[in-house]
């Protein structure tokens, strides 16, 4: 008997010290891991019992907040169809998009925003009961405005406040009810119009002739060439076998690069670009933030392309006209002009306001962040000269208001699917603009007679109070 | 008869036997009444049902005490408690889960502990070996009746229904199996300890002698695929095998069984489907987390939840996941008590093991010290499988933990073990 216990005494210490060890592996070892696995019940149970906090827009209108319905709290979207794309869902289904997935951990209170360690040990200690409001620079009015202008159309408009980067309306056309996503999953997640993308902040579109304002950037920066450098338009090039023509044909004939601007001549700006050279024009895009990241927090930000030279003749002629290898996001094309209105300056977008970090009032507040001049103050002045008038005078006008100057450049994106997309990307008050915008309708056709007159109706409701 | 003053006397002077038995039982009553209490405060606003959870399992407890005291038991003084702290953990979970789970609970502990004294009082159950055959046919009995009549829950055949009482026949079973193994091998290990036949270099008994070997084999077989009950199957045969070594010595009858089982259970996996899902599931239970690699994958969760200390009694919610209070009460503690609380049961039961170890070793009888072995085998065993399948050290098996799960007929059974093998630690039977 003896060998036997001695044997079974060891198999009992050595089973009690492997259970021991397992338990210690799962509960610490592999803790961190299994804790914030998305499918961890407790997350999803906290989720449930946690009131999540509130979106906002800058005057306190609510976007999304969480509703006591019954035994549960539900999440009920109060914003536009248009922005559900940017503020995203919060489903216990589905799980988080767009903002409610990027600010997931500020909303549930689980992560302090600020920095202060003070704050963060006394928010580590308290029992969260409810998570922080975030207030975000949207304007719901302004954003009504802007969807009612596109109507049933297809597309996307950002607009921002040109001195802060301020994200005032983003709309991606057309959206969903984040309402019904539990409800109508399938048929929102296979709608061929796929109104989940985000147009607005990841949608590619070839920026077509609204490129032309960075080539004359380009142009302008290099000291060569100006406004009033003159050139022969004959209506179309030939380079490298392949034909670059004006929109119907027309031939200027000698023609100021300021005028060229104004009637958007594709033979000119293809001429002026081989004159700049491929590095020149992709170094001022670059800088321009085409082809890159936007430095804003989001899943659902993307950063465009842009090709990498050296280009051919005909390469660089097409990419000068925003139709070759190049494709940017109506976000992009926003920040471009807000650096031309911000005198080159470009501000990083900013679509956090604030987040409220306790009931007595302590805020964390978001700060205007410059990125650097992109082109220098006579050069923005310039370009916006030169926009004004393309609005005054030229392909633009049908986004003019009276009383107030608006620089623009509209632009017709070919594209390989079907009719043109419409572009429009502009500010106002020319001297000295308050809000740029970037908008784009799939397949619009011309900018001038689609895009243009959205852009008009967001200008008046803005400097007018009111829809014009 | 006792003079009154003599009478007094003698109560006095058997409250001053087992004084360590009662420290440690009120050690218990402390543990029972604060856990059990938090834990109903989170489920319901009846605190004082926790004063009664806690208060009635003392009760039960101090009143076996009691009882050992004035007839001057001389069994161990360690295992009750042990048993006590366990079954205080058990109404914690399931207090925490419904109270009215745990007073039922509370009915069948407080039913085991009044046969407590019927296992460990009497006398006569050494006699039991000499109805080792009869024993282990009513096991088998009940075992095919289980398995051919019983009502199937979870995909296992593992309960049988008698008018509107319904009990799981398999802790029956498992001491059945125990008195007829103990049985058969305290009458005959002189024989099985001297291997006489010879398969080539190893020398192994005569071929009749591992008649009963083989028919645990084709036992083991029978529960897991018939019955559909991993768990068991590998208990009973391992349980069979440690037992022939204990009484023999004989590496043969751990060698043997050990390849048999290892055969068979490959054999089964291969195939069974129901067989191989269990070890697919083991493997790998993130390809089916809603499924089969449910309970396994929200283990995980829970345990890692519970971090160090524990997220605090009622505030997990492992209690959730469906048959946690029979399957998965370990994990309960584990996520609401924590690492802490995990190792406090973890060791409770390792502490209940040794020493059933302890006083079974030294008991002279041969029978009633491979009887006393079987019970602490079962109850080791079913930790071990239980315990490692939630840490995914071995597959996942739906056993009863020892005192811990909810369930009347283990606990009854276990109880009256326990108190079997406080009969065979009395000093008096140790030579």
């Amino acid at each position: 008997m003896r060998k036997p216990a001695i044997f079974l005494t060891y198999v009992l210490i050595g089973s009690y010290l492997l259970l021991v060890g397992g338990a210690f592996y799962w509960q610490i070892g592999q803790r961190a891991a299994l804790v914030n696995h998305p499918s961890n019940p407790y997350r999803v149970q906290e989720r449930r019992s946690i009131r999540r906090g509130g979106i906002f827009d800058s005057s306190g209108e609510v976007i999304a907040e969480s509703v006591q319905r019954e035994k549960s709290l539900e999440r009920v979207f109060r914003g536009t169809l248009g922005l559900a794309p940017t503020i995203g869902y919060f489903s216990q289904r589905y799980g988080t998009a767009g903002l409610e997935k990027t600010l997931d951990e500020v909303l549930m209170g689980r992560r302090y925003p600020g920095t202060s360690a003070l704050g963060r040990l006394s928010h580590l200690l308290s029992e969260r009961k409810s998570g922080f409001d975030v207030i975000t620079s949207l304007d719901l009015n302004l954003q009504r405005t802007v969807e009612e202008a596109f109507g049933n159309r297809k597309g996307a408009a950002v607009v921002m406040e040109v001195k802060t980067g301020r994200i005032l309306a983003v709309a991606s056309m057309p959206g969903f009810n984040p309402n019904e996503i539990d409800s109508r999953w399938e048929k929102i997640a296979s709608d061929p119009d796929s109104p989940l993308y985000n147009r607005a902040l990841a949608g590619f579109y070839p920026p077509g002739s609204t490129f032309k304002v960075v080539v004359l950037a380009a142009a302008l920066t290099g000291g060569e060439l100006d406004l009033t450098t003159l050139f022969d338009d004959p209506g179309s090039i030939t380079i490298q076998g392949h034909r670059i023509a004006n929109a119907g044909g027309t031939a200027w004939g000698r023609i100021s690069l300021l005028d060229a601007l104004v009637v958007s001549s594709n033979t000119v700006f293809a001429e002026a670009a081989l004159r700049l050279g491929s590095d020149r024009l992709l170094q001022t895009a670059g800088a321009f933030g085409i082809g890159k990241r936007p430095p804003l927090a989001g899943e659902n930000v993307r950063g465009g392309k842009l090709p990498s030279g050296p280009l051919s003749p005909i390469e660089l002629a097409q990419l000068a006209i925003g139709q070759y290898g190049i494709v940017a996001t109506p976000l992009q094309m926003a920040m471009v002009v807000q650096a031309i209105g911000n005198d080159g300056l470009m501000m990083e977008p900013i679509l956090i306001d604030a987040v409220k970090t306790s009931e007595n009032g302590g805020k964390w507040v978001a700060r205007p962040r410059p990125m650097g001049y992109v082109i220098s103050a006579e050069t923005a002045r310039k370009i916006r000269q030169a926009m004004t008038e393309v609005v005054s005078r030229g392909t633009g006008r049908s986004a003019a208001l009276q009383g107030i100057d608006i620089a623009g450049k509209t632009g017709s994106a070919e594209n390989p699917q079907g009719k043109a997309h419409a572009w429009f990307v502009g500010m106002a008050p020319a001297d000295k603009p308050a809000i740029c915008l970037a908008v784009v309708v799939e397949h619009g056709g011309s900018g001038g007679s689609a895009a243009a007159p959205i852009a008009r109706r967001i200008f008046a409701a803005y400097f007018r109070g009111a829809v014009g | 008869m006792l003079s009154r003053r003599n009478g007094r006397e003698y109560l006095l002077a058997g409250f001053h036997h087992r004084r360590l038995e009662r420290r440690l039982l009120l050690l218990v009553t402390v543990i029972a009444l604060i856990g059990i209490s938090a834990s109903v405060g989170s489920s319901s606003s009846a605190w004082d049902a926790g004063l009664r959870l806690g208060g009635g399992l003392s009760v039960g407890l101090l009143c076996l005490h009691l009882l050992f005291c004035l007839l001057r038991f001389s069994g161990d003084e360690n295992l009750l408690p042990l048993c006590g702290f366990l079954c205080a953990l058990s109404l914690t979970v399931l207090a925490g889960i419904s109270p009215s789970l745990a007073f039922r609970q509370l009915r069948w502990i407080l039913l085991g502990f009044a046969l407590v004294p019927l296992g460990a009082l009497p006398r006569e159950w050494a006699s039991l070996a000499d109805y080792r055959y009869l024993v282990g046919m009513s096991g088998l009995g009940l075992l095919f009746v289980t398995a051919f009549f019983g009502v199937e829950q979870g995909g296992a055949r593992l309960w049988l229904e008698i008018g509107p009482v319904q009990f799981q026949p398999g802790e029956v079973v498992r001491l059945g199996l125990g008195v007829f193994i103990a049985g058969i091998l305290s009458e005959n290990s002189q024989l099985f300890a001297h291997p006489t036949a010879r398969l080539g270099p190893f020398s192994i008994p005569e071929p009749r002698h591992l008649t009963p070997l083989l028919t645990m084999w084709v036992l083991f077989l029978f529960v897991l695929v018939v019955q559909r009950d991993l768990g068991s199957a590998v208990l009973y045969y391992a349980l069979f095998a440690l037992l022939s070594y204990a009484a023999t010595g004989q590496k043969v009858y751990l060698v043997l069984p050990l390849l048999m089982g290892g055969m068979g259970g490959v054999l089964a996996a291969w195939i069974f489907p129901h067989v191989a899902v269990r070890f697919d599931i083991w493997l790998d239970p993130w390809s089916s987390p809603r499924g089969a690699g449910y309970q396994i994958v929200q283990t995980m969760f829970a345990l890692a939840n519970g971090g160090w200390f524990g997220r605090g009694l009622g505030r997990g919610f492992a209690r959730t996941i469906p048959a946690s209070h029979t399957d998965l009460p370990l994990v309960v503690i584990g996520e609401e008590l924590g690492f802490a609380g995990m190792l406090a049961c973890l060791t409770a039961e390792f502490l209940l093991a040794a020493k059933g170890l302890t006083v079974s070793v030294r008991c002279g009888h041969p029978f009633l010290r491979l009887l006393g072995l079987a019970v602490v085998l079962g109850w080791s065993l079913s930790v071990v499988l239980v315990a490692g399948g939630l840490l995914r050290l071995v597959p996942l098996t739906g056993l009863v933990t020892p005192f811990v799960s909810y369930g009347g007929t283990a606990m009854v059974i276990n109880l009256f073990s326990l108190g079997l093998l406080l009969n065979i630690s009395r000093r008096e039977i140790w030579s």
